[in-house]
């Protein structure tokens, strides 16, 4: 298992942050479409998260990340293709401390990495932000559950509701709580 | 202000860096007490096109390569690697035979890099363990270390690490490069357990 410890910076440049669920041009209703999701409590890191991305691993392409969606800790997307995928970076600001970017690893990733074959629901985990020197890790954590965050994402993401997605996170909560 | 300090640490290893084992042309210019290690690393599956992104002014050729961390005595590959443990490295074209010099002497190979994202915000390296023994010894030319090859998945987690023994085409090239007549002894890379 490859150390998930990351790269912490304070970003000199805004823009680089700002990235809301990018779709690649793809509709919501696309059949090939998974939904990947994870949460990272971030109550000890100098922000909090208002940004994600997913890095497309595989196939390899020329424009590899993913922005998602993020909604208290919780980050999402339901666009991605087909792939090899993982968490990328997470982003966030404070008045006092600026623009922070949270780079994990490259290589590895375990639990926060995912291999789409078909399409479906992916869940990268819960973690808790842990400050490790100038680096940082995540831990996992049991809460919220994966149901509690699919609950979440229905009840405040009215795009969602609307989508082939809110039968399929139903069902997907459905069999968490048998 | 500290993303722009890691992207001058990227351009640093580059710029000033200590120097790595040199290209060899020519057997006379060894010196005395110095031998070409001839070998090969890959990486399979190869590197395909977008997972490796350099940019911008990056000094030195880090493309498709993998700098192999070398060192008089054996000891872990430091996880953070500082400029110095970077000395005698190897700078080994993937996939390529490479001919450099050394001292003729035991060494050890104590990982490998492979700069995957270098020029950006990030810098972000994958890491291949090592442990290997270079057995050269005194008085001798040239040594034939192996084919140190790396299987890996999308991730770039190491699956599984082989020294393979291809010395019939590393002799080849050894004597079009340098001519017949020299003699390379076939001493593969060992594990150090």
């Amino acid at each position: 298992m490859i150390n998930r410890a990351g790269i912490l910076a304070l970003l000199v440049a805004l823009g680089v942050a700002g990235c809301g669920g990018g779709g690649h041009g793809r509709d919501i209703n696309d059949p090939s479409n998974s939904l990947v999701f994870g949460y990272v409590d971030m109550a000890d890191a100098p922000t909090k998260v208002s940004g994600a991305q997913i890095m497309q691993v595989a196939p390899p392409t020329e424009k590899p990340y993913w922005g998602t969606d993020v909604k208290d800790g919780l980050f999402y997307t339901y666009y991605l293709p087909p792939g090899s995928y993982r968490l990328a970076t997470l982003h966030g600001s404070s008045f006092l401390r600026g623009e922070y970017q949270y780079s994990f690893p490259r290589q590895g990733g375990g639990a926060t990495t995912a291999r789409i074959d078909k399409p479906g629901i992916y869940f990268l985990g819960a973690y808790k932000y842990k400050a490790v020197k100038s680096k940082f890790d995540i831990e996992p954590v049991s809460k919220p559950s994966e149901a509690e965050l699919l609950q979440k994402l229905l009840d405040t993401d009215p795009e969602v509701k609307n989508s082939v997605w809110a039968d399929k996170i139903r069902q997907r909560i459905a069999r968490l709580k048998k | 202000m500290t993303g722009r300090l890691v992207a001058i640490a990227a351009l640093a290893l580059a710029a000033c860096a200590p120097a790595p084992r040199a290209p060899l042309n020519a057997l006379s210019e060894l010196g005395s007490d110095e031998v070409v290690l001839v070998g090969k690393v890959e990486l399979v599956p190869a590197l395909a096109k977008h997972e490796q992104k350099i940019r911008g002014n990056v000094v030195g050729n880090f493309e498709n390569r993998m700098v192999l961390v070398m060192d008089e005595k054996l000891r872990p590959l430091p996880e953070d690697l500082r400029l110095a443990d970077y000395a005698g490295r190897i700078e080994a074209l993937m996939g390529s035979t490479f001919f450099v010099r050394s001292k003729a002497q035991p060494a050890y190979v104590l990982g490998g890099v492979v700069f995957l994202d270098m020029g950006g915000n990030s810098q972000q390296k994958a890491y291949f363990p090592g442990g290997f023994q270079v057995a050269a010894k005194p008085g001798e030319r040239a040594v034939y270390i192996g084919t140190l090859r790396y299987h890996r998945d999308e991730f770039f987690e190491v699956q599984r690490v082989t020294v393979v023994d291809e010395y019939k085409q590393a002799s080849a090239e050894f004597e079009a490069k340098f001519g017949k007549g020299q003699t390379l002894r076939r001493a593969l890379l060992t594990r150090v357990k």
